[in-house]
């Protein structure tokens, strides 16, 4: 299961997962699209132009909640929500990706940011790599 | 780190307290105002131990204060007051919110319900149509670079210069409607670009525009003095800074937790990212805050033009339709820091889900959707014990995902519309989300800030149109 939303008293929580880095930071991503979609998904998914996204951070939790908070912003401001991720650089303190979204006429929840509330990548027995992320809506 | 009661000490019925020696970084005990009732729910989150973790916060006066509507957030719990030291203290973002100056605002009407009963649903899609709600519902203003700046200076005073409001507007609310330190520069690009097609619009979530009537009056004299009298329609507005603030309070916690090694300050929590107030980083926030926060009094000022406008739509050109037929009793922020002098000591006070109550001052409490809302006054203890604060409301109980188990959206309105109360929503599962059965029961909540004499009960509000996102 790549990506999963789940209760938090006050806001929502998605849990994603990956196989390495990568696959994890983009089903975090695709968890972010779904949530801002809910049930008014897009009738066609068109993939527009290319946009390049670098974050740094002090860490590799923090540097998933700035990426997230970087993809929500461009999600509001451009009414887009972003599907498609290319990572040219994942390192623990920086990332650079190419990143492209479907425009949306609405989006369901009004997501005001990512929090870094136990932000923590873990790995699990089977080798997965899995964060549960807390989102202020 | 889980609570149990022993861990807590009952000091009165409605004080409780989280010994200093309870956690070894606390500088100052943790008191939460509380019934048993919720002191017993606060145990089943960990919203005790974010009151602890505020406690250790550098600078901190007295106590890590929480209001009976204490619950779950994330650095600061919802509910949360402290006090800093403004030479030696801190200013933290997560002490504000992600929503800068969330707050509410009552507006009086001269009509009693009896006179419009028929009217309110009409009146309730008026306001439906004319106050945009839910998410990427743009507002009526687009505004320019120039603008936008002149908002974020001027916050409600702005609105009314370029025609959305009259005077006492800007005399019925709290800082007059604006902030002075406000510092446009220092917010980012991304924050205004996330803003600037919003004014005016209510978001989403537990934000709404209700149409209310006045069901009880506790407090005859008060009621008198703000123009409050039984049965009479008022319509309450809730909603912050949208996504300006939001990204405002995202910007500056990823700057603050980049300088705390600086500051030589160490957290239990990230979410209390924060930095000295008397430091670059931190007057830097403080200018760009208050910026957000008069972007949030703006909103509301033309959130309420267009009330006015829905309600003339509806009332036609009669004198109920007249520019004064809807008036500003008040407006309150719930999460915002505040620079105030208290016992001689100048003071930043943040209050994160809490509202000022200055002696006299009204109190606006909203209930959640379909209960009812209250008028308080501030009261005559809330200076000595509570830096000025009340609570802001009932406070969640049940996660959104979990109400939603629970309840379906189509089936609340069906049983609110039974109940004579009109729904508009753009969304049935955030409706769903809001159901009066994930929400505390705001009588409790105001019964104990009551109790305290933080602050004391006028009337009681019930609603008889919704408007949500």
């Amino acid at each position: 299961m790549a990506f999963k939303v789940i209760g938090h008293t006050a806001d929502v929580k998605i849990l994603a997962s990956g196989k390495n880095r990568k696959d994890l930071f983009r089903n975090a991503v695709l968890a972010l699209a779904s949530l801002l979609e809910g049930d008014k998904k897009p009738n066609a998914e068109i993939l527009e132009e290319v946009e390049e996204i670098s974050v740094t951070a002090p860490n590799i939790d923090f540097l998933l909640v700035n990426f997230l908070n970087e993809i929500l912003a461009r999600s509001q401001i451009k009414k887009k929500t972003y599907k498609n991720v290319e990572f040219l650089k994942l390192e623990d303190t920086f990332l650079l990706a190419n990143v492209r979204g479907v425009r949306v006429e609405h989006l369901e929840k009004d997501v005001k940011a990512v929090t870094y509330h136990n932000a923590k990548i873990k790995k699990k027995r089977n080798g997965m790599l899995e964060a549960i992320l807390v989102l202020d809506i | 780190m889980a609570f149990s009661r022993r861990d807590i000490k009952k000091i009165s019925n409605y004080i409780w307290e989280i010994p200093r020696d309870f956690k070894s970084d606390m500088l100052v005990p943790g008191r939460i105002f509380a019934s048993e009732k919720i002191i017993n729910d606060s145990l089943k989150d960990e919203s005790l131990l974010q009151v602890v973790n505020v406690a250790a916060l550098p600078g901190i006066k007295d106590y890590s204060f929480a209001m009976p509507d204490i619950h779950e957030g994330y650095g600061f719990c919802i509910g949360g007051v402290a006090a800093f030291d403004a030479e030696k203290g801190i200013i933290s973002p997560g002490g504000v919110g992600f929503d800068i100056n969330c707050g509410v605002r009552l507006l009086k009407s001269n009509v009693s319900f009896a006179e419009v009963k028929e009217k309110i649903p009409d009146l309730t899609t008026a306001i439906y149509n004319e106050v945009p709600s839910g998410v990427g519902r743009g507002g009526r203003l687009e505004l320019n670079d120039k603008e936008l700046e002149l908002v974020l200076r001027g916050g409600a005073k702005r609105m009314l210069e370029v025609g959305y409001g009259e005077e006492e507007d800007i005399s019925n609310c709290e800082s007059e409607g604006s902030l002075p330190d406000a510092r446009p520069e220092l917010v980012s690009k991304t924050a205004k670009d996330r803003g600037r097609g919003q004014l005016g619009t209510i978001g989403a979530g537990n934000h709404f525009v209700e149409v209310q009537r006045v069901d009880k009056i506790f407090d005859e004299k008060t009621a008198k003095k703000l123009g409050i009298f039984e049965n009479q329609v008022t319509i309450m507005v809730h909603c912050g800074s949208r996504g300006l603030g939001h990204q405002i309070a995202t910007d500056y916690i990823k700057i603050m937790l980049d300088s705390l090694k600086k500051y030589g300050i160490r957290l239990p929590d990230p979410q209390l990212s924060c930095a000295p107030f008397d430091s670059k980083e931190g007057k830097e926030y403080w200018g760009a805050m208050s910026g957000g926060a008069n972007f949030a009094w703006a909103n509301r000022q033309l959130i309420t033009w267009e009330i006015r406008k829905a309600w003339g739509e509806v009332f036609g050109k009669s004198q109920m339709a007249s520019g004064k037929a809807l008036t500003l009793v008040y407006d309150v922020a719930h999460n915002l820091a505040k620079l105030e002098e208290h016992n001689g000591k100048k003071v930043v006070v943040h209050r994160k889900g809490a509202t000022r109550s200055f002696p006299g001052q009204p109190v606006l409490i909203p209930g959640s959707m379909g209960t009812a809302s209250y008028v308080l006054a501030g009261g005559e203890n809330s200076l000595k014990e509570s830096f000025g604060s009340s609570c802001h409301g009932a406070g969640r109980l049940m996660s959104r995902t979990k109400a939603k188990k629970f309840v379906r959206g189509s089936t609340l309105k069906e049983q609110l519309e039974k109940e004579g109360i009109s729904v508009r929503s753009g969304s049935f599962s955030g409706l769903a989300e809001e159901a009066p059965l994930a929400y505390k029961d705001v009588e409790d909540v105001v019964e104990v800030v009551h109790n305290l004499g933080l602050a004391t009960k006028v009337c009681r509000l019930k609603p008889v149109g919704v408007v949500k996102g």
